[in-house]
């Protein structure tokens, strides 16, 4: 393969993070104070809670599946958890506990989604919709007040600074956005997740226990929505039985823009950080300019769709990109 | 109507070209008004095709569609319709959840009130008349899912006679999955079409069914047309001649095939020694099958496959012979019988299990079994593999680009890079991709389900090479195949399946392929064994 040829399908490969350095290197010529160290880390600190929400939602994807319930975990595991740490039994349940069951219940509601999806055949979209609507209900109903203050161990994740003023919780996400591309990537495990993800029925043919990849995907969505939830508990100081609403639809966005795909089979977890990161910093260049909330919400609308735009394009470029190598390989030969 | 000496149907230079292979290559072809004709040819003649340029689902790469003297250079399925043409597919494409009335009269509901509402009372009416002309009890009301796949057949073809009243009906391959009751009825139907000056287009791979409706029969033969004769011309042997092609001409009646006795006798034994097909007692069996059955798609199937030995499994479509791979691999259940492995009895009852035990399967389904193909052709090649190339977490990238580079060159694969998707190869190649992969597992059985379908000639000829000086090194090899002379390139011992059970078996020096191909339609002539 030519030079040329490798540079733009690296590129092409890594598209999203040429974006977000574009947008950035513009927004820092144009908007006031945006390449301040402070904003750049106000930015981070601002995407965390999202790009937990991005990355569960994009392992499904690449499961080739999606999960719509996320948003209710997001709420619903640390308001079990501190309801539990505060109101039923404050003795048994210190603020490390309450961590540990904030985690587990969201696991355990990913369980629930893929137990249904994988082995009672039920479809994903469905699904995951009766399961947001039912923890949120049931949020709403044992949870008809705000929750604080919090536990300062409890907030540590989500409001503790490092030295430098540095939020605890950048890299805590960077660190598990990280690893979850580590074993994505190089080990058998994750090589088989994607695969059952691109193609269920060749994977089970190859020998994958593809049930046991979705449900897997589920639990992992699951856990990390509860870890957004616990960012996101510690920034605010206390729970709200609406945290986490409306949040679903730009976690598709993030994860769309990250690689994933709805059929499947497609993204990392760097490529969804990016998307994250640049949702995050798309809002923050808008309020910065002085724009309103909502159309920073139609704005990201509108990027989601120049995102899938984009993603068409870049299946065409590569195309064209194997085509043109294919030529002058025949060329080569004769 | 018009002139009827005129051909209702002219076809000139028809051409369908796919990347990486030719289906059809200047095919012309006339069909008179309320002739039925035969499209024969062994798998992959380009019979499919050819009807699917006639009814619209298939767009040519070249050449020009007449019917009824009106020229079509882009014929689409609803101008195919308006100009007269109906085609009842192999698989019946019925809407599952709609009704048996529904469907029949899909996409042009009768209406009422200036043509705003649905007609339902006359369209049930209706569909229970015609119906009871195809002479079955059915209430219009029954849901088309429930019914079985030779039903909804009956069900397409009343449709194309009584609602659409086409000119045109084309059969492509229908009898293949009918009851006995079912084919009486579908032969009335035709009868009575035929008789009403219908033309029908009548695809099919046995012989006599052809020779019980046709007026004329077209022999294709990979993807060109051989030639048009009469039914009066014509018995089944010459006609199976035909099919087969010039092989059968140049040895008439010989017993052995000394090409291929040679070849054997040197991969396998000492040159000059006997043929290992004559020495079956030495080898070990690695797989054996006892009576194993499945109902409804196979029944008491006993053979055993030694180590280095290719043992081929030829039968029509729906004859079952994919079904026993997969049931062997365990995709599909087993009602009955015994699998042992190395002489000692096991349950396959996942592809995981299968595989853990050194079982490997080929998909006959490529893209939808074989490959991910939004995955890059590395992590395809190495699927089943990762034990191979992984450490104790993770995997040794540097131990998985050796392999993979070692399957690519014993492959001869042709591709960008390791790191291409695999949906962007051509189909011979992903094909090469999808036999890499059961390459890369070691394994000592290998199932191929039909591991040279759909790919151009060269690279068919480097998969037989493989399975055949490959796969068998220290495995035992199943193969099925479309063309039966791939078959008899590469098999030791040849396995005819025809309804589910097992006729008989061919070994390499009794190999003819006029033979073989009539013991698979159901008749055979002296079996071994």
């Amino acid at each position: 393969m030519k030079r040329s040829t490798r540079i733009q399908m690296f590129l092409i490969e890594n598209l999203i993070w040429v974006l977000v350095a574009a947008f950035f290197l513009i927004n820092a010529a144009v908007t006031p104070r945006f390449a301040s160290y402070a904003n750049v880390v106000n930015i981070l600190y601002h995407s965390a809670i999202m790009s937990m929400l991005v990355l569960g939602q994009g392992l499904v994807l690449i499961n080739g599946k999606l999960d719509l319930s996320i948003e209710s975990t997001l709420g619903f595991a640390p308001g079990i958890a501190m309801l539990m740490a505060m109101q039923q039994f404050p003795e048994i349940v210190g603020p490390l506990t309450a961590i540990a069951i904030t985690l587990i219940v969201g696991g355990m509601l990913g369980w629930f989604n893929g137990f249904c999806i994988a082995k009672l055949k039920i479809n994903p979209l469905l699904q995951t919709l009766a399961t947001m609507i039912m923890i949120r209900g049931i949020l709403l109903f044992i949870f008809p007040f705000s929750l604080f203050p919090l536990d300062p161990l409890y907030r540590y994740a989500g409001a503790g600074r490092l030295p430098g003023n540095i939020p605890v919780s950048i890299p805590l996400i960077l660190i598990i956005f990280f690893i979850l591309n580590l074993v994505l990537q190089y080990t058998p495990f994750g090589r088989r997740f994607v695969a059952a993800g691109g193609n269920a029925r060749a994977s089970h043919v190859s020998g994958i226990n593809v049930d046991r990849m979705t449900i897997y995907a589920f639990v992992l969505a699951g856990v990390l929505a509860a870890v957004a939830g616990l960012l996101a508990a510690g920034r605010q100081g206390s729970i709200s039985n609406s945290m986490g609403e409306g949040m679903v639809l730009l976690s598709f966005a993030g994860a769309l823009m990250g690689g994933a795909s709805l059929q499947g089979g497609k993204g990392t977890p760097l490529g969804m950080l990016g998307g994250a990161l640049l949702l995050g910093m798309f809002s923050n260049s808008l309020n910065l300019l002085g724009v309103g909330p909502s159309l920073i919400y139609a704005s990201k609308g509108a990027l989601i769709f120049v995102a899938l735009l984009l993603d068409r394009g870049r299946i065409r470029w590569r195309g064209y990109l194997l085509h043109k190598e294919q030529l002058e390989a025949l060329e080569h030969r004769s | 109507m018009s002139n009827a000496k005129e051909p209702i149907l002219t076809l000139r230079g028809l051409s369908k070209l796919y990347p990486g292979t030719v289906a059809l290559q200047d095919v012309d072809l006339e069909v008179e008004r309320g002739e039925t004709h035969g499209i024969i040819g062994k798998n992959g003649a380009g019979k499919t095709t050819l009807v699917g340029i006639v009814a619209g689902l298939v767009q040519p790469s070249a050449g020009s569609v007449q019917i009824n003297g009106h020229d079509y250079s882009r014929l689409t399925r609803i101008g195919a319709r308006k100009a007269g043409v109906a085609i009842v597919p192999q698989e019946p494409q019925l809407v599952q959840q709609s009704t048996v009335a529904e469907n029949l009269f899909l996409p042009d509901y009768l209406r009422r009130g200036h043509g705003l509402l649905v007609d339902w009372q006359t369209m049930h009416r209706r569909a229970n008349e015609i119906l009871r002309r195809g002479r079955l009890s059915l209430d219009s009301r029954t849901r088309a899912g429930d019914l079985g796949i030779g039903l909804q057949q009956i069900l397409l073809m009343l449709k194309a006679a009584y609602v659409e009243q086409a000119e045109v009906i084309i059969l492509d391959e229908a009898f293949a999955s009918l009851s006995e009751r079912e084919e009486a009825l579908f032969y009335e139907l035709i009868r009575e079409r035929k008789a009403a000056g219908c033309t029908i287009l009548h695809i099919s791979h046995r012989i006599d069914e052809l020779l019980e409706v046709c007026d004329r029969m077209t022999v294709l033969r990979d993807g060109r047309s051989i030639g048009t004769v009469k039914r009066a011309d014509v018995d089944k042997d010459s006609l199976a001649a035909l099919i087969v092609g010039e092989e059968s001409e140049l040895r008439p009646g010989a017993p052995t095939r000394p090409g291929a006795a040679d070849r054997l006798g040197a991969a396998s034994s000492p040159a000059g020694g006997p043929r290992p097909a004559d020495a079956p007692v030495e080898r070990t069996p690695v797989l054996e099958l006892r009576g194993l059955t499945r109902a409804e798609r196979f029944s008491e199937i006993s053979f055993s496959v030694a180590e280095n030995e290719v043992l081929g499994l030829a039968g029509l479509i729906g004859s079952g012979r994919s079904s026993i791979l997969r049931a062997i691999f365990g995709l599909e259940p087993l009602d009955a019988g015994e699998i042992r492995l190395n002489g000692k009895p096991v349950r396959l009852d996942r592809p995981t299990v299968a595989l853990r035990h050194g079982v490997v399967y080929l998909p006959e389904e490529r893209d939808d079994e074989g490959l991910i193909t939004t995955l890059s052709v590395k992590t395809n090649l190495l699927l089943s593999a990762l034990r191979r190339v992984s450490g104790r977490v993770c995997i040794d990238r540097a131990r998985e680009g050796e392999l993979a580079r070692d399957l690519a060159a014993q492959l001869a694969l042709h591709f960008a890079s390791f790191d291409q998707e695999v949906s962007e190869l051509s189909g011979g190649n992903r094909q090469k991709v999808v036999v890499g992969k059961v390459l890369s597992t070691e394994p000592q059985v290998f199932l191929l389900d039909e591991p040279t379908k759909g790919i151009d000639i060269a690279a068919k000829a480097g998969i037989l090479r493989i399975i055949r000086e490959g796969l068998r090194t220290n495995s035992a090899v199943v193969v099925t195949s479309p063309g039966l002379d791939d078959l008899i390139e590469i098999c030791d011992r040849i396995v005819v399946v025809h309804d589910g059970r097992i006729l008989g078996s061919f070994q390499a020096h009794e190999f003819q392929e006029e033979r073989i191909y009539k013991a698979i339609q159901g008749t055979m002539m002296q079996p071994t064994r």
